[in-house]
């Protein structure tokens, strides 16, 4: 098993998202390779640093008046909010029946959309699918958001990676080591095996 | 510390008094949860003035859907899905029309909060305790949010993807990244 990857499994089961399997491989790797083991001490330090670290208390003034602001503010819905609410959802009544209408045509599409999709069951673990995605995304999480300036476009990504077929997953595995130019990366590190 | 069995036993008793239109009932909810939804949006937004705001609103919108609360989740995990849903269309308007950033050294001060400086977060040092929120805040959206509800709500990862509205492969990958981002930028323990 390579110090790489030991990295990522040790983030994956600080948060309980290992298999058993991988679980028991990264511990017997932390058995014997020291500078993993010093990793993984200072991850679950930093872990349990952000879990312990509290908000600010804004105090017992505070407190004490926020119900009554609460009160202040339903009471100052119910005085101005209602009727102004009432009239509008007459008023929008026709263009609601158009977003409704738009809508529908939308659940069509994806409905014909998920037909055409293959019905193969997948044959790997979620756990595993995700280490793999995670493996490209290593060299794909800092382009792509950049590129088409989308906050964290793998999050999708995952999503629809639970429901493609493994020659799909190798596919796309193929499309991102073909596509993506990862030499100028910064945190593109070589292997390091354990020796 | 209050039994979590026995709270959300009694947290039944005042939603039902509420539903019937017992305005105290409603009172009594709000003063009960009212620390735990403002923590919640202080760490999604990072600021007083925002969770504030928010956490005010979530009360006001739970207010006017008593009715539909049908007590399929916890009332304050109804009230946490209350809360992101603000915090998310406000991210969305604040994208639209950029006003505010979102740095927590711009925060109210200790002293104006009435708190001695570092003082709840226990023993940590209060710099490096600063330093941990600014980078949180930082974080993507998503992998904020999901980090949020897994570490201080303590919410299972199928609880959390049913309040983000996404898979428990997206929970995990969100966690992933959130995590890996902060030891990256918080590097080792000083
Ligand atoms: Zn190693």
């Amino acid at each position: 098993m390579k110090c790489t990857s030991t990295r990522r499994w040790i983030l994956l089961a600080l948060t309980d998202s290992l298999s058993a399997r991988r679980n028991r491989k990264l511990n017997e790797h932390l058995e014997k390779c020291p500078a993993c083991r010093t990793e993984s001490r200072q991850a679950r330090d930093l872990w349990e640093e952000i879990a312990h670290d509290e908000t600010r208390d804004p105090g017992p003034t505070y407190w004490q008046s926020f119900a009554s602001r609460v009160r202040r503010r339903i009471d100052a819905h119910d005085e101005a909010g209602a009727p102004v609410e009432s009239l509008a959802v007459a008023a929008r009544a026709g263009e609601l029946w158009c977003r409704a209408l738009a809508a529908a045509a939308v659940v069509l599409v994806v409905a014909l959309a998920l037909l055409d999709r293959p019905q193969e069951p997948p044959i790997f673990e979620t756990d595993e699918i995700l280490a793999d995605v995670l493996q490209a995304s290593e060299l794909t999480d800092e382009i792509l958001p950049a590129a088409f300036s989308v906050e964290d476009p793998l999050a999708d990504l995952y999503e629809e990676f639970n429901h493609l077929s493994p020659k799909q997953v190798q596919r796309l595995w193929t499309w991102l080591e073909q596509e993506i130019d990862t030499s100028g990366l910064p945190h593109r590190r070589n292997d390091d095996e354990v020796s | 510390m209050t039994d979590p069995a026995r709270m959300n036993e009694n947290d039944e008793y005042w939603v039902a008094r509420a539903q019937a239109g017992d305005s105290e009932a409603f009172e009594h909810l709000v003063r009960r949860h009212q620390r735990g939804v403002y923590a919640f949006c202080r760490r999604l937004t990072g600021s007083h003035d925002e969770a504030d705001d928010i956490a005010q609103e979530a009360f006001v919108r739970a207010y006017r859907s008593m009715d539909r609360f049908r007590g399929e989740s916890r009332f304050g995990t109804w009230l946490r899905q209350i809360a992101l849903n603000l915090v998310r269309s406000r991210a969305r308007r604040k994208r639209r029309f950029p006003l505010v950033s979102l740095d927590p050294d711009t925060l109210p001060s200790d002293a104006a909060t009435g708190t001695a400086p570092g003082q709840p977060g226990g023993d940590l040092d209060p710099l490096r305790s600063r330093l941990l929120r600014a980078t949180v805040c930082e974080l993507p959206e998503k992998q904020r949010r999901t980090l949020v509800l897994k570490i201080y709500e303590e919410m299972t990862h199928a609880e959390v993807a049913r309040l983000m509205g996404c898979t428990i492969g997206t929970v995990k990958a969100n966690l992933f990244h959130a995590l890996r981002r902060l030891r990256r930028q918080l590097g080792d323990r000083r």
